[in-house]
């Protein structure tokens, strides 16, 4: 019984780290893309990653991804290698590029989200699960529409409810603000307010003064990574750091808005 | 019109061409949507070095076929996925270095290549009844891979990357589709020859495109353009007394210009 409860314990710890990366070094063409990571996400909470283009944000979510491997280091997601963690993932891509008279709808595409294995098809719960995760999106009733029809916003809409029509655990989005329309963004806010409370997020952007107002941790990367921790002490970091990319990054928005309203 | 059909290498060419028809129609709208295009060029010019494997061993030039074109489309492949060689360059000398094979079996090979051009161009008019079972032997595996690893496929042409984060293979199912086209070559090798490949497994299916926005109806329907075509092709050349592969990619060539015609007058009037 004791060995059994111990067990239980451990399961739950490993549970509580989403994402652990340790000492990890990645070179892209011999390039050193990211030097001497560290970091440990919790399960729930809401982390951005900010830092300039070319910075290994995407680098950092394609290795939690498992779609690259780290020269040096380890990525584990949710106790597991990355690659077994897949099913606990959903990921919203930068680049929402396909070619614009792929014959699939928005339906389909997002059905892919529900792929369970060879030999296995989508099922009347799959569907449901499509029709509710465009809903959250607000892109229901386009079911039929064809991908190479819709605007690139709706393109991002229906890419995010691709991810999140596996209702994973982790979700990894990449540059979401980047292809939102305008008045998507306040649900867009609003919806991630409703799953960090389900998932853990992890948000990586160079817009600093998008998406603080939900986050709760906040991470800055530029090759190394500078900050890790809470929002709040992010101000003072970026006052001290004024030649860290950071300042860069925030495209004109004053140092204020980092900052949380107290 | 219809005495030609007295003739049964003439029928022989009617079933080729439906056969044709299957493959081309069915894996050419993966080559069109996905855009390999050019890929499948190289697999198709490369299949030559398995014919001139063929008459070096003195089998069936088609038979041979099969794992040699095969093995070069998985390398096609694995070169693009794992080295650091752009996929064009990849391409381009598989494709050269598979037709120079072909040829150095050939002149390895004491006496005569009779029926070697029609590997080159094909010739509808001469498919021996063997040849049709193999063809349909390898429509049939065509199809039934195509219907098991259907929502594969589909995700995988869509988005490779996220095929891979949702869990696919990705690299496994690509190396398979790429496989299914070079089966779908040998299929097409004695219609149209080799060099001829490439028309057939484009044009029906970039019609259809024009009609549909459903993968499986865009199928079904370069089947059936593609038979129509092929047998048109098949009557003019003999009427005409041209060469029939020549005359069939002509005659698809038409096709394709007058409905992207139709299509492009109508989307214009529609707009107006």
């Amino acid at each position: 019984m004791i060995t059994l409860n111990q067990k239980e314990l451990g399961n739950k710890a490993m549970e509580e780290t989403a994402v652990k990366i340790k000492d990890l070094n990645f070179y892209y063409r011999k390039r050193l893309v990211l030097e001497d990571i560290n970091l440990q996400v919790p399960h729930k909470s809401f982390l951005a990653i900010i830092g300039p283009n070319g910075g290994g944000k995407s680098s950092l979510l394609r290795l939690i991804l498992g779609l690259i491997t780290p020269f040096q280091g380890e990525v584990q997601v949710f106790g597991q290698d990355p690659r077994r963690a897949r099913e606990l993932m959903g990921y919203l891509p930068q680049h929402v590029s396909f070619l614009h008279d792929f014959p699939i709808n928005v339906e389909d595409t997002v059905l892919t989200g529900r792929y369970q294995g060879l030999f296995k098809g989508y099922g009347p719960e799959d569907r449901e699960a499509v029709h509710q995760a465009l809903e959250m999106v607000e892109m229901e009733g386009l079911e039929d529409r064809q991908m190479g029809q819709l605007s690139g916003g709706q393109v991002q809409r229906v890419f995010l409810a691709r991810a999140l029509v596996r209702d994973p655990k982790l979700l990894l989005l990449d540059e979401p603000m980047s292809s939102v329309d305008p008045q998507m963004q306040f649900s867009f806010y609003q919806l991630l307010e409703k799953l960090k409370k389900k998932m853990t997020i992890i948000l990586v952007t160079h817009d600093v003064g998008a998406v603080l107002d939900q986050v709760e941790h906040m991470a800055c990367l530029n090759q190394r990574m500078y900050y890790h921790g809470q929002v709040e002490g992010a101000g003072e970091v970026i006052e001290k750091m004024y030649g860290c990319p950071l300042e860069l990054v925030t495209h004109g928005h004053t140092p204020h808005r980092v900052l949380k309203e107290h | 019109m219809l005495e030609i059909l007295q003739y049964s290498f003439m029928q022989n060419a009617f079933l080729a061409a439906v056969l044709v028809s299957v493959a081309c129609g069915v894996v050419g709208c993966y080559v069109v949507i996905k855009r390999i295009v050019f890929i499948s060029g190289g697999i198709s010019h490369s299949a030559f070095g398995g014919v001139g494997l063929g008459y070096f061993l003195g089998v069936n030039p088609l038979l041979a076929a099969v794992p040699f074109t095969l093995l070069a489309a998985t390398s096609i492949g694995l070169i693009k996925k794992r080295m650091e060689v752009s996929e064009d360059t990849a391409i381009g000398i598989l494709w050269s270095v598979g037709m120079a094979l072909g040829i150095i079996f050939v002149n390895l090979t004491p006496g005569y290549a009779p029926d070697l051009l029609s590997y080159l161009f094909g010739n509808i008019l001469t498919v021996p009844t063997s040849d049709l079972y193999l063809m349909l032997l390898l429509d049939v595996v065509i199809l039934a891979t195509v219907y098991l690893l259907r929502r594969e496929f589909l995700a995988l042409s869509f988005d490779e990357e996220f095929s891979t984060v949702v869990g696919m293979p990705a690299e496994a199912i690509y190396l398979l589709l790429l496989a299914l086209v070079a089966l779908s070559v040998v299929v097409l090798i004695k219609v149209v020859g080799v060099i001829l490949i490439i028309a057939l497994l484009t044009i029906p299916a970039a019609i259809s495109r024009e009609y549909t926005d459903h993968l499986g109806q865009m199928m079904i329907l370069s089947v059936a353009l593609g038979i129509a075509l092929t047998t048109g092709g098949l009557v003019l050349s003999y009427q005409f007394n041209l060469a029939s592969g020549a005359t069939i990619v002509l005659f698809m060539a038409l096709a394709f210009l007058i409905s992207s015609l139709v299509q492009k007058y109508t989307r214009d009037s529609v707009e107006e």
